[in-house]
Parts: structure tokens; C-alpha cells; sequence
């Protein structure tokens, strides 16, 4: 790729297709916001390509993320998909993990559809022991009369998952063969390739999730890909993985898997670029979208992973993901009051359909959305890039209905929702760094999202935290971060040894083996670093901490070095920890990582504060009794080195960020907006 | 108090999210560092904070039985140390002080502001071990606490200063067959506790010592409305309960167990009478006051509103009537409870949540299936791999759910008296850490209980040794007196084990029993299946013939029982219901029923 070549990159959600594209010569990004083409989505791909008007010879580079898989595999419509499994365990997809989420009342809970029916379920006769032995051999002529039986009609993709075939792979290999020779249609996922690990649940969960989405992925991959080959680009394009990294289209239509929920991981990494250029490693990241309230880490420069993500409560896959978590906390959550009287907030969302009651969409249950109009947050323009027009008489009417069930007025109420609203999302963002050992006063906060922007100085000075920092195009953030991914694939394995007695050469063996597969991926592709990881814990736990290994062959020093980085993890996430005891390794995990070149970013308003002002608005702040009046400002025209004194309110057309009394904004080169107290 | 300090509705709501906050990471912590396969695996332990004067205020996602009577345990540690300090911690199993049963070890934390004891943080787990006679935390024959044998800490001190006293650490160690684990364990509720004690220090900090006492009070009484008006939506009523355990040697018949209960609908009150039930028993069954008001309690929540807080406030429309002397309830020195949180706690649910549906459809519940049969034994033998022994208990057993007015009940439910709130174990690591092999795991058809709404099936599994002789132990309740439906609901089905022989036969063996095998041998273990709620006359054929596609019920019972006609084959996914037959159908076998 020329230095100065065109990189874009297109993130296709469920209902906006954005585009960036970035020009390295200038720093300078454009963007584009196009409907997604829900019926032929990479048709909608190339349409924003198109109005980019960047000349397919001029782009050197195409990054795509896509929530298409996720939504299928969410909303249950993806291909139809059995699972061939040991005789004696059909049920290990029904049985879950047994347990059940909160409230422990609720009689009338209903568990999670299991991913594939029961009718979908198949027993093979076969079973392998727990040290790989082979106790009974695979009923071959069994699984071909199967595989030929009317029940197999239909069934677009397979996953085969036998007990401990992590320890012996031969018949999950030789059951893939006989799926090709009798179903060559059928896409095959097998476990021991998969996810190569123990627990049974969460192996052929993953393993399912992996073959549904083959047929899904494949062909709307291949496609893409044709299209722009068709259009004359010059180029292959990349796919963002959860993992935070972005990989070949071949990959991707080999492990899917690692698409699943990926959709969040481009906002993270964005969030890692933007702070190094503003040198800040550490950054709690809080996205307030539509329906939810996002929250991540970045520790270091580096975002945390956690070695499992789930698709909704109960259905995990365990491939390495960005750690975010979540709350039922956005812009469209409803409020509420209960039989005690007492105002609630969410779980239940009105969403963009029917949305907020100020949109005039037909929703008529006031969200937090409405409160923000109420008390003046947002005013009369249009938000969402123009897309909605707000009626604020409808989300006044709306609130006073509460207002009048609580005898209080509706900006009594309003405040009262988003003093709630920000409670909750302090506890998740102090539960998210305190279970993990992190103290947010040590963190800046890193704001995105429609509605977060609003919120996010008092938040930080709810939680202490020194700084918020505001990223330019927060409307497009997404995108703009998988420019800023590296190329990255994982491979994990399952390992059992105690550190101070195993063998160091075994396990060498064990991390090159898993290298190479990992680098398999990039095939052709230079300059391919591994990180290595371990997962540790003290014998007879069952959670684990995961440190990085040092680099270079395994010794006992480097050992000893990752059993200290674990007795002080231990020390730091749960309060003791016990150096005289035995530490055994549970699992490994490899990445593969090539870095790409990361954009900078400079800020494009070329004005002083005075010269940005574009009016006023009255507005009654979080936690205050009455109206003030706020200067509004025109964010991007802001020059950089620019400072404004709170309260104002600096509005672009994706984002209103809100500065309090006795905060100072302050306009970064790279666009992005910095807000702490006042000294 | 000069003028309680200001507190809106606003900052109510705000406080309780974080006191919840703070119950869930003490949760975390001792969940996540937490040693034996009890704690970490299964998550048997529960954590919660209670008020300077002994009611329960927050107990995020903790264990029903568990935390509904830590009150009672704070109470006896305020009597017994009225010197208490800053730096104090207190260990307590004492079932007749308020604790659920000896194999719980429950670690209270006082929490003082300004010199003042303000709350308790409390962890209560459950041991892998607490030093019984016998290599068992459950002991359901011991005739009294002597043959239990287990370590008995009427809440006796075990931090000073922040510090261990070590004498009790000591004899812990001595008695406690797993020491090294049982110390991990100590360190995790440790942990927690301290956690909870840092917490609640940085809230009050922020908010001032008055405003929490103040919140303290309002969110008990708005507690305490919100139970009002969910009980105001009953009728005035008296009605009855009654749920007998199977029989077990000494009680041929079983055990019955009884309740009465007086709603009160113009005032939003309900009485749990227990009074009417059997003298303590000369054997482990017994349930210790924490237990029976949990299970009381638990099985009236189980009928209102999910949304209720589940605190001391909400407890104060429910009164539960105990006798003194009696097995539920009234326990007596040295008569044990060492069972207290399973079985007759079960049936005391079971009794009160299926009396509540007689108010009329949809209220209550059937009852849930709770059988600890084989898929919940007590296995041991030697490891010739490490050349050790092993016991523990596997947690792998699958019991229905029962059903409701408006849902089915749960494919895995495990227990009324913790709902599913446990982990069950992995196949493939019990057979990594253990020489044993498990044949199948699966769930069987025809076991929920039929109705509207149909129960949670049973589920059965096989296992046995691969090398050396096994031993296995296990007490199911529920194979003599499966799970009862409700409004019509027909009960689940009932729990079995039986052993399967070298030549494939399967002889039958009581379900409260012990066997032993040998490699080629196993044992096979059915728990139970929860009752179904109302006709099943009356349930959507759809849903009749959905279950027939995957399996939960047989072809016979969805003609006989739903009396469903339909048409095509669940081999090729054709079924589809044939409606004037089935009308027709119904109509016939109810006639039929009204004849008998």
C-alpha cells in the first residue's frame, strides 16, 4: 500500500452504514452516514463507497466490520444448524450451565432458547476418556445412515462436538470427513478445532455459534468481495474481528466465530488511538447508545479482553473479545413508577422504534431521552446527524404524566431520571474497574455515543475520575477505530501443569505449535509478532487470572516472573494473596499480531471560542434546582488550543457535550475535547 | 435525632443501587477466589448486609435459604460481644443462634463509623467439610448434634485488630478434613467481608453517617409498602398446605409437614402458622429457625411480584408462626439440623407456594422437584493416578421446575430452596479430577408434570469407576411423594436409582441410600420432575405437539393426557395439530374424567 493512500473502512449496523476515509497526507477524515441496505447489505457497502467519491485507484486500504451475524444469531434467524454430538449428551446444550440470572423470585423466568432444538440434537456412538484414550470407536456406519435420514434434510450447517475431544481429535475429524462425503453442502465446525478446551458447554456452544454462522458469513463475505473486485479496487478488503483486530476475508469465512460481536470493538480501539495521541493510557471507555450503556478498559495502551463473550445470558463463546460490559442504560431507556411509589429506570427500552416520545415516532412512555428535552440538554435542532426532529411539548406532557403520579413537577422528574440514570451508570463503571482490580480515579473518562456526552462531566465528578475526554466524530467511532486495528488472530488451548513442576520444554512445544496455527492465518504476511498469555490460578480455584508471558522460550525465570505478575493480580482484584502456595496453569492463549500504520487526527475548526458562539439555551443541569442560561458553541469550528469555561454547551450534528460549572474545556489538535475541573 | 436529613425518593433509589452494588462485589470476590468446588463451582454461599439493629437490608443474588435469616445471626453476635470493635470478625454455624445448619460457616464483619456499630457485612458459605463424624456435610441420619460431630461455633471470634486469632484458626485446621482448602476458603469470606466493611465506609463518607441511617429507615418502609400492596392484590382467606417427605428409617410414613395460612387482603398481611407439625426428630432433618422462616418467606415471594426488595422490610407483612419443639422451626438442643437447607425446607416451599394457587388461577405455584438423588451424591474411593483418597459431592443432577399461571417450569431447577441459583459441574472436568466415567446425562420424557403449564423435566445420568472400587451416597426425597401439580396440574415424575449390573441388567435401589461399585458397575440416578399447573385439556396443542417434536413428551401422552389429534411425523418436522379432533378428543376424555 502507498503511504499516502486512502484507507477507509465501513461499519454496517442495523441501521446506519457509516464510512471514514482517512487521508494520511492531510489528517483529515471524511465521513458518510448512508441507511443500511438491510436487503443486500454489501450492496449498501458499495453504495457508501461510492459516495465517498474516492476514486477506487486512489484507495490503498478497506476495512469493514459488520453486526449482521451477531443480529442473525441474536434474533434466531440464522441457518438451520445441528449438532452431532457423544451418545449419552444431546442435552449439554439444554442443561447450560444450570444456573439463572436475578431476580431469584421470578417464578416465570424462562431460560434462554438453546441454540440449536432438541430435535436438531444427534447422538453418535463414540467416546474418548479424559486422557484422550479411546474407549469406544465411532459408530461410522451409524452417523452415515444419519446423515442420510429425512432429519438431516434441511440442515445448512453441522457443528460436531465430542466429550474430551480436545484430548484426542481423531473422531471429530474422521465424523468431518463423513459429513463431507455425505452432505458436501453442509458447513462443518468441529470442537477440537474450534475451541480446543475443556467444559463441554461452552466448547460446543462456541463450536455451534461457529458453524451458523458459515453460511451466513460466507456468502455475503464472498460477495462483498466480488463487488469490489467488479468495481475495479485495488484492493483485499479486511474484516473487524471481537478481538480487536481486523483479518482477511479467507479468514473470516474459516472461524466466523471471531466476527461474533465484534461490533464494539472498533469504538474501543478508537478509543486507544485517540489516547495516544493525546498520551493518556489509561481510559475507561462509556459508549450511551440508543438501548444501552457500554463500559470498557483501557489499561496501558491496551485494551482489557476476557477470554469469553456470551450472545445473551447463558450462551457464552469463548474466543478472546474486548472486556466490554453492559447495562440496559441508553437514551431510549423508559422510565416508571412501581407499587411503592418510587421513580424506576429501564430495563425496558423503547429503542429507535418506537423511540423517545420527543421523537414522534409513536413511542408514548417517557425515556431518558426525554428527560434531556425537558430540562434543556437538547434543544431545537435536529440530532442524529438531522435524522430526527425533537418535539419537546410531547416530552414534556410525557413527563409531567409521572409528575403527577409523584406530585412533582415534570423538571422535578426529569432531573430525578437522569440523577437515577447516572447512578446506576456510575455503579457499573465502578463495578467494572473495582472487580477488576482498577481505581477509576486513575482513569480519564472516554466519552461516546449520542447521548453520553450529555452526562459525562458530572459523571466523571460523581466518580472522581480527573478528565473526560470527548473524541471528534463521535458519531462515526466505530469506524473511524478499525483503522486503528492491528491484523490479529488468536488460538487458545487448554494446558494443565503446575508452574514449579512442569516442563519447560513441553510447554514451548506446546506455544510454538499454537503459533504457528495462529500464523497460519496471515499467510504472506510479514513481520507477524506473537503475544504469549497464560491463564493462572491456586490449585483448586476455579477462576483464573491471565498475565502475559515475557517474551522469548519458555524458562523457569519466565515462569517465576508470570507466577509473581499473578500473586500480585490476586492481591490487587480480590484483596489477598498467598505466595507460598502451588499455581497451575489452566489454559493458553497466542496472538498473532501485525500492526498497521494508526491514523493521526487533526482538528479542522480554525476558530476562537468568541467566534464559534452561536446563541444560548436555557438549561436546568443535573442536580440543580433551577434554569441557567448556557452559551452554545459550534464544537468543530473550535480552533485547537481553544478553552471554554463552564457551563456551555458545545453541539456538533452527532453529539452535545455539556461543560458544568467549574469545569474548562479545552479543544486538543487531533479534534478531541477535554474537559476537568477548573483549578 | 435533630430532623432526619433530607432524603427524596431520587437519592432513595440511589443508595440502594449501591448498597446492592456493594452485596455483588462481595459476591464476586468470594465466588472468584474462593477454593473448594462447593464455593467456586457450585456458588453455595451467599453475602448480605445488615442494619446496626439486626434487619437485613441488601442480599444481591444470594442463596434464599441462606441470607433471609442473617438478621437472626447479628442479633446473637450483638448479645454475645456487646464489646464489639472496629477490626472484629466472628465465626458462626450455630443452627439454634440463628444459623441454617452446621455445614454453613457464616463470617460476620461489624462495620463501625465514628466509634458506632452501623452494619454488618456477612459471608455465608458452605463448607466442603466442617469436621462431621462422617466425611459428609450432610448427615440427614445423626440423632443429634453429638453424632453429627461436627465443629459447632456459637459465634466465637476469629479476627481481632484485622488479625486472626489463631487458636480458632487452629482447631479449624485440626478437625477440618481439607485444611489447606478450608483456609482458602476462610480467606475468601475474609475477603468479602472486608470488601463489604471498605464499602459501606466510602458511602458513608460520601454521604454523611445521618443521611444513611435515615435511608436505612425509608428503604425498609418503602420495602415493606411495596410487599403491602402485592399482598393487598390477594384475597382475605384462610387456607392450608401440606407436602409429606418420603419415608426414611424411623418414619415409615414419612414426614409430614403442614402450614396454614391466613391472608389478610384489606391489610396486606400474611401468617405462615407452622405450629401444626411433628416434635423435633431424632435424626438430621430438622429445621433450624433461620430455615423455616426462609422457607416460609421464600415460598410466599415465590407468589408476588419479582420486583419486590427482598429485605427485613418486605418480611414485616409476614409472620411466621413457630412452636418451640417442633421439627419445623423449633429446634431444640442437641436434636440436628444438619439438613435443615434441603429437605423438609423443600417441602415447607413446596407446601406454601402450591396452598397459594387454591386462591384461584393464576396465583401460586406447583410444587418444584428437589430430589438430591444420585446426580448430587456423595462419591469417594482411591485415586491409584495420585495414590490418594477422594470425596466430594457432584453437582450434576437436573430436578424440573414447577410450573406457574403463566410459564413452564424450568428444564434445571435443582432445589425450591435455592431456584437455581447453583452451577452444575462439568462432565468432562469430573471426569479429568476424578476416576470415574459418566455413561449419559440427559433429560427424560414425560417427567414434568402434565398441565396448562407443564413442569420441568427429570433428569437421569449414569455413572461409575474406571478403575477402582466407588462409593456412592445419596438421599433422594421425592421418589415416594413426586412433585404435586396444582388447579388440575399433574405431578412430576418421581426421583429412582437403581444399579446397573456387569451384565447390563439394572436392579432397583431405594432412593435415600448408599451403593458401592466396582469398574463395569453403575449407578443410574432419576431426580424428579416439577408438577404442572392447571388442565392439560387446556394447553395450546402447538405447545403439546413443540414438546413432541423435541422429545418432553411421548406420542401416548399427547394424545391421552393433552388429547391432541394431529396429523405428519416428528421425523420429518410435519407435525401439525388437526383442530376439530382435537376438540373433539378433549371434550371425550373429559367426560371420561367426570365419570370417574
Amino acid at each position: 500500500m502507498k503511504a499516502d493512500a486512502i484507507r477507509i473502512a465501513v461499519d454496517v449496523g442495523g441501521t446506519f452504514t457509516d464510512l471514514v476515509a482517512y487521508d494520511p497526507g492531510t489528517e483529515r477524515l471524511r465521513t458518510v452516514k448512508v441507511l443500511t441496505d438491510t436487503e443486500d447489505r454489501s450492496r449498501g457497502v458499495l453504495r457508501a463507497l461510492a459516495q465517498s467519491e474516492h476514486p477506487p485507484a486512489e484507495i490503498g486500504e478497506l476495512l469493514h466490520g459488520t453486526t449482521a451475524g451477531t443480529n442473525a444469531v441474536i434474533e434466531r434467524t440464522a441457518p438451520r444448524t445441528a449438532v452431532i454430538t457423544t451418545a449419552g449428551f444431546r442435552d449439554v446444550l439444554e442443561l447450560m450451565r444450570g444456573d439463572r440470572p436475578m431476580p431469584v423470585y421470578d417464578t416465570a423466568w424462562r431460560k434462554p432458547e438453546p441454540l440449536v432444538p432438541r430435535d436438531l440434537r444427534f447422538e453418535v456412538a463414540e467416546r474418548v476418556d479424559a486422557e484422550g484414550g479411546m474407549v469406544r470407536p465411532l459408530d461410522e456406519d451409524g452417523l452415515a445412515r444419519l446423515l442420510r435420514s429425512d432429519a438431516f434434510d434441511g440442515v445448512e450447517a453441522v457443528a460436531i462436538c465430542f466429550l474430551h475431544s480436545f484430548m484426542n481429535d481423531a473422531h471429530e475429524l474422521r465424523a468431518a470427513e463423513i459429513v463431507a462425503a455425505e452432505r458436501p453442502d453442509v458447513a462443518v465446525s468441529i470442537s477440537s478445532r474450534v475451541n480446543p478446551e475443556v467444559r463441554e458447554y461452552e466448547r460446543v456452544c462456541t463450536t455451534v455459534l461457529d458453524a451458523m454462522l458459515k453460511p451466513l458469513m460466507g456468502s455475503y463475505l464472498r460477495e462483498l468481495e466480488q463487488r469490489v473486485r467488479a468495481e475495479d479496487f485495488a484492493v483485499d478488503p479486511l474484516v473487524m474481528f471481537a478481538n480487536a483486530g481486523v483479518a482477511p476475508i479467507a479468514v473470516a469465512e474459516d472461524r466466523p466465530i471471531f466476527t461474533l460481536h465484534s461490533g464494539p470493538a472498533g469504538g474501543v480501539v478508537g478509543a486507544g488511538l485517540v489516547g495516544q495521541l493525546l498520551g493518556r493510557e489509561n481510559l475507561i471507555t462509556a459508549d450511551m447508545g440508543g438501548t444501552s450503556f457500554d463500559v470498557c478498559a483501557i489499561v496501558g495502551g491496551r485494551p482489557r479482553f476476557r477470554s469469553e463473550g456470551q450472545i445473551e445470558w447463558g450462551l457464552p463463546f469463548r474466543i478472546p473479545v474486548v472486556d466490554v460490559t453492559t447495562i440496559g442504560a441508553g437514551g431510549g431507556s423508559e422510565a416508571w413508577i412501581d407499587a411503592g411509589g418510587l421513580l424506576r429506570i429501564g430495563p425496558s427500552s423503547a429503542g429507535a422504534d418506537p423511540g423517545p416520545v420527543a421523537y414522534g415516532l409513536g413511542g408514548t412512555t417517557p425515556t431518558i431521552t426525554d428527560a434531556f428535552v425537558v430540562l434543556g440538554y437538547l434543544g431545537d435542532e435536529p440530532i442524529a446527524g438531522g435524522a430526527v426532529q425533537l418535539d419537546r411539548e410531547a416530552a414534556v406532557a410525557a413527563i409531567e404524566g409521572l409528575g403527577e403520579q409523584l406530585g412533582e413537577s415534570a423538571e422535578f422528574v426529569a432531573d430525578a431520571i437522569l440523577q437515577i440514570a447516572m447512578a446506576g451508570m456510575a455503579a457499573e463503571i465502578r463495578k467494572h474497574s473495582v472487580e477488576r482490580g482498577d481505581d477509576p480515579r486513575e482513569f480519564s473518562l472516554f466519552s461516546f455515543g449520542g447521548a453520553g456526552s450529555m452526562l459525562a462531566g458530572a459523571l466523571a465528578r460523581l466518580l472522581e475520575m480527573p478528565e473526560v475526554i470527548v473524541p471528534p466524530h463521535a458519531g462515526v467511532f466505530s469506524a473511524f477505530g478499525m483503522l486503528g486495528a492491528d491484523l490479529r488472530f488468536d488460538v487458545q488451548r487448554t494446558y494443565h501443569g503446575d508452574v514449579e513442576r512442569l516442563d519447560p520444554a513441553d510447554l514451548e512445544r506446546v506455544f510454538v505449535a499454537a503459533e504457528t496455527e495462529a500464523a497460519a492465518a496471515f499467510e504472506g504476511e510479514e513481520e507477524v509478532g506473537f503475544r504469549r498469555r497464560a491463564a493462572l490460578r491456586y490449585v483448586g480455584q476455579r477462576h483464573e487470572i491471565e498475565v502475559d508471558l515475557d517474551p522469548g522460550e519458555i524458562t523457569p525465570e519466565i515462569l517465576g516472573a508470570a507466577r509473581a505478575e499473578f500473586d500480585a493480580g490476586h492481591l490487587r482484584e480480590y484483596g489477598h494473596h498467598r505466595p507460598g502456595d502451588r499455581v497451575e496453569i489452566r489454559a493458553l492463549a497466542v496472538s498473532a499480531v501485525r500492526g498497521r500504520g494508526r491514523p493521526a487526527l487533526a482538528s479542522e475548526g480554525d476558530r476562537a471560542p468568541a467566534e464559534a458562539r452561536t446563541g444560548s439555551r436555557e438549561v436546568r443541569l443535573i442536580g440543580s434546582a433551577e434554569r441557567v442560561e448556557l452559551d452554545v458553541y459550534d464544537r468543530a469550528a473550535l480552533r485547537a488550543g481553544a478553552e471554554l469555561a463552564g457551563p456551555a454547551i458545545l453541539s456538533s450534528d452527532d453529539a452535545t457535550v455539556v461543560v458544568y460549572p467549574g469545569q474548562v474545556a479545552s479543544v486538543d489538535r487531533s479534534g478531541a475535547l477535554l474537559l476537568r475541573e477548573a483549578a | 435525632m435533630a430532623g432526619a436529613p433530607e432524603l427524596d425518593g431520587t437519592l432513595l433509589a440511589v443508595l440502594a443501587n449501591r448498597f446492592e452494588a456493594i452485596v455483588r462485589e462481595m459476591t464476586n470476590t468470594l465466588f472468584r477466589t474462593g477454593r473448594s468446588a462447593v464455593l467456586n463451582m457450585a456458588r453455595d454461599f451467599s453475602c448480605s448486609i445488615v442494619s446496626a439493629d439486626d434487619q437485613l437490608l441488601a442480599a444481591a443474588e444470594g442463596l434464599q435459604v441462606h441470607v433471609l435469616g442473617a438478621g437472626l445471626q447479628t442479633a446473637s453476635m450483638r448479645e454475645l460481644h456487646p464489646d464489639l470493635a472496629r477490626g472484629d470478625a466472628f465465626l458462626h454455624n450455630d443452627p439454634y443462634l440463628g444459623n441454617t445448619h452446621t455445614a454453613d460457616f457464616t463470617l460476620l464483619v461489624p462495620v463501625f463509623h465514628a466509634g458506632e456499630h452501623v452494619f454488618t457485612a456477612c459471608a455465608k458459605a458452605h463448607q466442603a467439610d466442617c469436621g462431621n463424624a462422617a466425611p459428609s456435610t450432610y448427615m440427614p441420619y445423626a440423632a443429634d448434634l453429638y453424632e453429627e460431630g461436627g465443629l459447632n461455633f456459637p459465634c466465637v471470634q476469629i479476627q481481632r485488630d484485622y488479625r486472626d486469632i489463631d487458636d480458632i484458626v487452629r482447631m479449624c485446621r485440626r478437625r477440618i478434613r481439607v485444611a489447606d482448602m478450608w483456609y482458602g476458603d476462610y480467606l475468601a469470606m475474609v475477603g468479602a467481608g472486608r470488601i463489604g466493611e471498605r464499602r459501606i465506609g466510602e458511602t458513608i463518607e460520601r454521604y454523611g453517617a445521618a443521611t444513611i441511617k435515615a435511608f436505612v429507615e425509608r428503604w425498609l418502609d418503602y420495602s415493606e409498602q411495596r410487599a403491602q400492596a402485592a399482598l393487598r392484590e390477594l384475597p382475605t382467606c384462610e387456607l392450608r398446605g401440606s407436602s409429606p417427605h418420603d419415608p426414611m428409617p424411623g418414619h415409615p410414613d414419612g414426614i409430614p409437614v403442614q402450614v396454614g395460612l391466613s391472608i389478610d387482603g384489606e391489610e396486606g398481611r400474611v401468617v405462615v402458622d407452622l405450629t401444626d407439625n411433628v416434635d423435633c426428630l431424632d435424626n438430621g432433618l430438622n429445621l433450624s429457625r433461620c430455615s423455616a422462616m426462609a422457607g416460609s418467606v421464600i415460598g410466599i415471594f415465590n407468589c408476588l411480584d419479582p420486583d419486590l426488595p427482598h429485605n427485613a422490610g418486605s418480611f414485616r407483612r409476614i409472620e411466621v408462626r413457630i412452636r418451640q419443639g417442633s421439627a419445623i422451626g423449633g429446634l431444640e438442643f442437641p436434636h440436628s439440623a444438619s439438613v435443615a437447607t434441603t429437605n423438609l425446607s423443600n417441602r415447607l416451599i413446596n407446601s406454601v407456594q402450591a396452598a397459594v394457587a387454591a386462591v384461584g388461577d393464576g396465583h401460586g405455584l406447583a410444587e418444584g422437584a428437589g430430589a438430591m438423588g444420585v446426580g448430587y451424591s456423595v462419591f469417594s474411593g482411591n485415586d491409584r493416578r495420585n495414590g490418594s483418597p477422594y470425596v466430594n459431592q457432584m453437582v450434576i443432577g437436573n430436578n424440573g421446575g414447577p410450573a406457574s399461571a403463566t410459564a413452564d417450569g424450568w428444564v434445571t431447577y435443582a432445589m425450591p430452596d435455592c431456584a437455581k441459583t447453583v452451577y452444575i459441574d462439568s462432565v468432562e472436568v469430573l471426569e479429568q479430577r476424578y476416576p470415574l466415567r459418566i455413561r449419559s446425562l440427559r433429560l427424560l420424557p414425560d417427567s414434568g408434570g402434565a398441565g396448562r403449564h407443564r413442569g420441568g423435566p427429570a433428569g437421569e445420568m449414569v455413572y461409575g469407576p474406571v478403575a477402582d472400587p466407588l462409593q456412592a451416597f445419596y438421599f433422594a426425597d421425592f421418589a415416594h411423594n413426586p412433585p404435586q401439580g396444582v388447579r388440575g396440574g399433574a405431578p412430576g415424575g418421581a426421583a429412582r436409582a437403581a444399579k446397573i449390573e456387569a451384565d447390563g441388567s439394572a436392579v432397583p435401589r431405594p432412593a435415600i441410600g448408599d451403593v458401592e461399585l466396582v469398574p463395569g458397575e453403575w449407578v443410574l440416578g432419576v431426580e424428579s420432575g416439577g408438577g404442572g399447573y392447571g388442565d392439560p385439556l387446556e394447553r395450546d396443542p402447538e405447545l403439546v405437539l413443540d414438546d413432541l417434536l423435541e422429545g418432553w413428551i411421548s406420542a401416548a401422552a399427547a394424545r391421552d393426557v393433552y388429547g391432541v389429534e394431529w396429523v405428519g411425523t416428528v421425523e420429518d418436522d410435519s407435525l401439525e395439530v388437526v383442530g376439530e379432533a382435537t376438540k373433539t378428543r378433549r371434550e371425550r376424555l373429559r367426560e371420561g374424567l367426570e365419570k370417574k
